[in-house]
């Protein structure tokens, strides 16, 4: 027989640090969490305590954490902290900054993660919306997605 | 600077000449010898006040010349360069072979292979003369202000953070290292703020207690933050007056990024340990300065100049300073 988990979704923003509590998110043994980080605009150490505490947690009940569209600030914890995700958590997708050198025009476009994908078909070049010029990926791909190659 | 003595064991003719040329500007006499322990051995007899090797080349050839250096000189005297701060150097600083590396990256990544001079001529002069302190002497010129932002209380950090972030939304630079900046600005106060003060026997004063509480530093306590940019760096200091920092504390702290290995936080994992990991982990440059039960100054340096790629490819300097 296979269990069946709770899903729930939430959204976290701001600056995660040692004023963060995480303990509104944990509800029932088992839930899967699923966690929209695209607003994190920058996490501290004291930040990556309470969510390693708080991803703990989850995983002492049963459940574990899925984390979306995170923002650069946790993809940068995501390369540095090897168990930020915990022992059984994921990452679906991740906001990827992208802008435009003829216009200056910046934004985050969505990459999704799946299994095997090729990091730089995942960065590839794409139509600025403010120009119509080509917006590269701003950062190294490598270094940006180096918790996905590295796994 | 003047007639200092500077032995360059570099391989490369075009770092070797800007080497030259720089430490020649700035008064110092310059000789150049092969990568090799048996021309080494004469010149270490007749004493050099620094000693500058290229950390990249081969390591058949790089390793003994730097075992021998280890035996024979002050650490403070050896000026590492590298590419990139690999595990190869990370090793070298880890084993308290070398206090100063400086990254080939420098300013011209994007470019080409090369150091930059400003940073190497400040190094130099920092080595010689022991007068470390200041952000000041890492600028490229002195036309630009310093800003200063005084911390008293915990939660002042905040406001002097909004300030920071103001200057850097004014400089407009990418959104993500704005994010890096402040959280590296942010991780140096509240370690000075939490961990460095000390009472007079040394003990800390504050290191136990949480992070969320509002602590009142005394007057003798307080922390200064300092930013600038000269255009192609972006740097900030933070600065307390205790002077508790030492190097195996540093190095303990920072040891899984030189060794290029990412962190795993253990449950019971407290303090600045964590914190300084990540401030270097995020930085190009980043200079402890320290006078013993004194004071200590942190200084993180941020390539701004060609954006993220830019940032990313500039390489790392890590400088330890000790005095008193």
């Amino acid at each position: 027989m296979t269990a069946i988990h709770a899903i729930k979704a939430y959204t976290v923003d701001g600056a995660i640090t040692e004023d963060t509590d995480f303990s509104d998110y944990l509800g029932a043994p088992g839930e899967v969490l699923r966690l929209d980080l695209s607003g994190v605009a920058r996490i501290n150490s004291c930040g990556v305590r309470e969510w390693l505490n708080f991803v703990r947690a989850v995983e002492a009940s049963g459940g574990r954490v899925i984390l979306e569209r995170c923002s650069s600030a946790i993809v940068g914890q995501l390369n540095l902290i090897y168990n930020f995700t915990g022992k059984h958590g994921e990452v679906c997708s991740v906001l990827a900054p992208y802008a435009c050198d003829d216009c200056g025009h910046e934004e985050d476009r969505l990459i999704e993660l799946e299994a095997g994908a090729d990091v730089e078909a995942l960065t590839g070049p794409s139509d600025c919306p403010s120009c119509n010029a080509q917006m590269e990926f701003a950062d190294l791909p490598d270094y940006y997605l180096q918790f996905f190659v590295l796994g | 600077m003047y007639r200092s003595k500077v032995l360059v064991l570099v391989e490369s003719t075009p770092l070797v000449r800007t080497i030259r040329r720089a430490l020649f500007a700035a008064g110092c006499e310059t000789k150049r010898i092969p990568m090799d322990v048996d021309a080494l051995g004469p010149e270490l007899d007749e004493g050099y006040d620094i000693y500058i090797v290229d950390g990249d080349a081969p390591s058949e050839r790089v390793d003994p010349v730097l075992e021998l250096l280890r035996t024979r000189v002050d650490p403070a005297r050896l000026l590492l360069l590298s590419q990139h701060l690999d595990e190869r150097i990370g090793k070298q600083i880890v084993e308290g072979a070398a206090d100063n590396t400086l990254a080939k990256g420098g300013s011209y990544a994007v470019v080409r292979e090369g150091l930059d001079e400003a940073e190497l001529i400040a190094t130099c002069r920092k080595i010689l003369t022991g007068r470390i302190f200041g952000i000041r002497r890492c600028l490229r010129h002195g036309m630009v202000p310093i800003h200063k932002e005084r911390i008293g209380r915990a939660q002042e950090r905040h406001a002097a953070l909004e300030t920071l972030q103001d200057y850097l939304d004014n400089l407009d630079l990418p959104r993500s290292l704005r994010s890096s900046i402040l959280t590296v600005a942010d991780e140096l106060i509240m370690n000075a703020i939490f961990n460095a003060p000390a009472r007079d026997d040394g003990t800390p004063k504050y290191r136990d207690r949480p992070r969320s509480e509002d602590i009142q530093l005394e007057t003798d306590e307080e922390v200064e933050l300092r930013f600038c940019c000269d255009g192609q760096y972006l740097y900030l200091s933070v600065e307390d007056p205790f002077g508790t920092l030492d190097r195996d504390t540093i190095v303990r702290y920072i040891g899984s990024g030189l060794m290029r290995r990412r962190g795993q936080m253990e449950e019971k994992e407290q303090g600045a340990g964590l914190g300084l990991f990540m401030v270097f982990s995020s930085i190009n440059q980043l200079v402890f300065n320290v006078q013993r039960k004194k004071r200590s100054e942190i200084i993180a340096g941020f390539y701004v100049r060609d954006g993220l790629r830019g940032f990313r490819e500039a390489g790392q300097s890590l400088n330890f300073f000790f005095t008193g």
